[in-house]
């Protein structure tokens, strides 16, 4: 009895229960780990691919997803960068809808052409990475103005970094659109079954269009807070974060085949990886031996999941 | 207008390629009334009702509901008439709740805003359909930790949640164990009383004789009678279903040749129970029985395509064990399955690649394949089964249903095999074929080959086999040999059996 609550909760919370093994270790190895300091700069770290992570969570539920969404996100920081002649605000609205604009494209190309995310959004990720290297000559290029500063270094209360509180405020947001609301629950329903969905109703090539559009939108939030930090852009930026956004998600235990996860879960999954890193550079851990231990993390979880998808379906 | 008939089918013909499924069809439903329609496969039970359900349009004929022509081509026109079909396969969502999938579509949204789901309304309303069925089932529980028979009581009250008029159920005891399947006929008659219709398809016609009001008898594409309840006997019944079509074969003398193949103590849970067999050289073994009955998943077991269990298994003597088709491969037993489209045919491939696919596994070891040389081997295999082809190098898709089933063949000998496994080898095949196939299946024992075959259609086991294992509800009934080896005798048997059943 005793016995099968344990074994749930391993099942269940097994990611948050890895972070706290972690926080646990580094707290008494590196006390600094447990600084308020420390703790928000991980948070920090994982907020832009948390509000990107949004996106692909919504987009697996619906058994697709987005390799694009790291060149979509440096597009956004470079339109930005590039209009900001016409005013702040003008730039970072024509930022946010052209990343809006390529999400909606991969929509149109997934559910009406009917062509493969992985195909449609690798073709996105190609054609954005390109433009983003035409846009800015293959150089880094910098805004004309800083004003974004205040957002990405200050701090809500003196201690939140605003950031910070921009994810959670969509990650609550969304968490409620996806739990909620027809359109939500519709998605579970479209990647469960699509076919069948199709045939009760459902507006399966609608939903599709509108979770890659939100993904595109996200995006260029994202890349708004990247310029909020960096003040620049660069063909070179955001490589890394198809693969860490996707990762984290599957980590969270979002499956790629759809119709279950949540926000919440694909967060914690996202967290994971941010706790690792972190962790990982108290520890003074070469960053390519970083790589190899997130690679052996992903693996080790999702083998796990799948061991147990397995078991259950035995009993 | 009292008295009126719910719904009335005139006539109604349908063709598939040059294949006639229905040949003038007439079927009526009363309001309130449990209809079975029974007959073997193939005699056009399950074409009928996609036609009612708008999945095939009709070539002929008319469609009256109370009275009034309709037109149903689309799935939707038959539910805007309140006709609904439980859908076995691919109809459910799995990993959404109960409620979900009642309301899956339609689900109520909050009257002070619209964009959010009423989650509260949506599991009362589900609860009182599950409630008008006297259902104990948990509208919030995740359908997957259903078991297969509450999934399709789940179904039941999903159409009931719309407007329900006629609700089909086809086969929908076939999963289902004694006392599942009688909570499915108290859910039946939850229906009737509520004033639905319900179209009941089934093989088994000891249920049909119990929960139906009227009996149709299909054969071969046309109505052979209906019969109301308690006018008609049993074995009236399966006369007209089969109609006495397949006459057995002489058997020919029994000399059994040596043992080759056994098998002792072959078990799936739930589905067969300690099964036991011998295989002699040269022998066609049939396992039979009613579908459920557990004679396809049996073979599919002892081949390493379902998971079982197995105490001890035989090969020429030596021990041997089979957990995945390439072991068998390695014993020389191939396989047929019993799909040819989703389990057999490379529908890209041409008709030479198809039927080469066992053999080049023979071959590989010497890495560079001649191509001379599997065109020769493939074209010997194909003439050997006379699949009728422009020529190997055409598409398979170019191939009829029956030719396609020779080529299969095809490919199983190509590897010269000593032991043939056969799962319902003429499946969707035309009549012509059909006893090309046979003659293919004589000709091989009389070379040697040993074959283990079962068929959905009992009388072809009992003609082409030398041995008949009868089974049901998993477990080896009896075993019949030679000249004992009738499609009386099997019916005889499995009739027993389920009676017995029901009495015990």
């Amino acid at each position: 009895m005793n016995g099968r609550r344990f074994r749930a909760i391993i099942r269940d919370q097994k990611i948050l229960l890895i972070i706290l093994a972690i926080a646990l270790v580094l707290a008494v190895v590196r006390p600094v780990f447990i600084s308020a300091e420390n703790l928000f700069n991980i948070l920090f770290q994982v907020s832009i691919t948390s509000i990107i992570g949004i996106g692909m969570t919504f987009l697996m539920i619906g058994a697709d997803f987005d390799l694009s969404v790291g060149s979509n996100m440096v597009f956004a920081t470079t339109v930005a960068i590039l209009l900001q002649g016409s005013g702040l605000g003008a730039g970072i609205a024509a930022a946010i809808l052209a990343s809006t604009v390529a999400g909606f494209l991969n929509g149109v190309f997934v559910a009406k052409l009917r062509i493969n995310s992985f195909i449609s959004t690798l073709s996105m990720m190609i054609f954005l990475r390109g433009l983003v290297l035409i846009l800015t000559n293959k150089q880094t290029i910098s805004g004309s103005s800083d004003a974004l500063f205040s957002f990405g270094y200050g701090n809500l209360f003196g201690v939140i970094p605003y950031p910070v509180v921009l994810a959670a405020a969509l990650l609550v947001l969304f968490a409620l659109v996806l739990a909620r609301t027809v359109l939500g629950r519709n998605l579970y329903a479209v990647g469960c079954n699509e076919k069948a969905a199709r045939m009760f109703g459902i507006d399966v090539a609608g939903l599709k269009i509108f979770a890659f559009s939100l993904t595109g939108f996200l995006c260029g939030a994202s890349g708004i807070v990247l310029l909020s930090r960096l003040n620049s852009a660069s063909g070179t930026y955001g490589i890394d974060t198809n693969l860490d956004v996707i990762s984290g998600v599957l980590l969270g235990g979002i499956s790629l085949s759809g119709g279950e996860g949540s926000i919440f879960k694909a967060f914690q999954g996202i967290l994971l990886l941010g706790v690792l890193s972190n962790a990982m550079i108290l520890l003074h851990v070469t960053p390519y031996l970083q790589q190899v231990i997130k690679g052996l993390m992903l693996m080790t979880v999702v083998s796990l999941d799948s061991y147990q998808a397995k078991a259950a379906a035995f009993r | 207008m009292a008295g009126e008939a719910l719904l009335r089918m005139r006539e109604v013909r349908k063709t598939f390629g040059g294949t006639v499924a229905l040949s003038g069809v007439d079927f009526d439903l009363n309001p309130g009334e449990v209809h079975a329609i029974i007959g073997e496969n193939g005699a056009g039970k399950s074409t009928l009702m996609k036609i009612l359900c708008g999945v095939y349009p009709m070539d002929g004929g008319s469609i009256l509901v109370e009275g009034e022509p309709v037109r149903i081509q689309l799935p939707k026109d038959a539910l805007a008439l309140g006709i609904n079909m439980i859908h076995q396969e691919f109809a459910n969502f799995s990993k959404l709740s109960v409620a979900e999938n009642v309301f899956v579509g339609r689900l109520p949204r909050k009257a002070g805003f619209p964009l959010a789901l009423d989650s509260r309304d949506l599991l009362l309303r589900t609860a009182e359909v599950l409630g008008r069925l006297r259902l104990p089932i948990d509208p919030g529980a995740r359908l997957d930790s259903l078991s297969v028979a509450q999934q399709q009581l789940v179904e039941v009250a999903k159409a009931l949640s719309a407007n329900l008029r006629i609700l089909i159920m086809d086969e929908a005891t076939s999963s289902l164990n004694l006392r599942e399947s009688e909570q499915l006929f108290a859910t039946i008659e939850a229906l009737k009383v509520e004033g639905i219709s319900v179209v009941y398809i089934s093989h088994r016609l000891k249920e049909v004789m119990d929960i139906a009001d009227r009996i149709t008898v299909l054969r071969d594409g046309a109505n052979v009678g209906t019969f109301p309840r308690g006018h008609i006997e049993e074995a009236a019944i399966i006369e007209a279903m089969l109609g006495r079509r397949l006459r057995a074969a002489v058997k020919k003398a029994a000399t059994r040749g040596p043992t080759v193949f056994s098998v002792t103590g072959l078990s799936i849970p739930g589905k067969v129970r300690n099964l036991s067999f011998e295989l002699h050289r040269g022998e066609i073994l049939g396992i039979t029985g009613l579908s459920g009955s557990g004679k396809e998943l049996a073979i599919r077991g002892l081949y390493g395509l379902w998971p079982s269990r197995i105490e001890r298994m035989e090969c020429n003597g030596e021990q041997v064990s089979i957990s995945h088709p390439s072991d068998g491969l390695s014993l020389g037993i191939t396989y047929l399955a019993e799909e040819r489209k989703n389990m057999s045919v490379f529908p890209q491939l041409t008709i030479r690649e198809n039927a080469s696919v066992l053999w080049m596994r023979s071959v590989w070891r010497r890495f560079v394949v001649s191509r001379r040389r599997e065109r020769e081997a493939s074209l010997q295999s194909l003439r050997r089964v006379n699949v009728k082809m422009a020529g190997a190098e055409s598409p398979v898709d170019s191939l009829s249903g029956g030719n396609q089933q020779k080529m299969l063949l095809a490919r199983l000998l190509m590897v010269q095999p000593e032991i043939v496994i056969l799962n319902d080898p003429t499946r969707g095949v035309d009549v012509g074929s059909k006893q090309e196939i046979y003659q293919i299946i004589y000709q091989l024992a009389r070379e040697g080959v040993s074959i283990i075959m079962t068929s959905s259609e009992i009388p072809e086991v009992t003609a082409l086999a030398d041995r008949v294992i009868v089974m049901s509800k998993g477990h080896k009934i009896a075993e019949l040999s030679d000249a004992e080896v009738t499609t009386d005798n099997v019916l005889a048997l499995v009739t027993q059996a389920a009676a017995a059943d029901e009495h015990g």
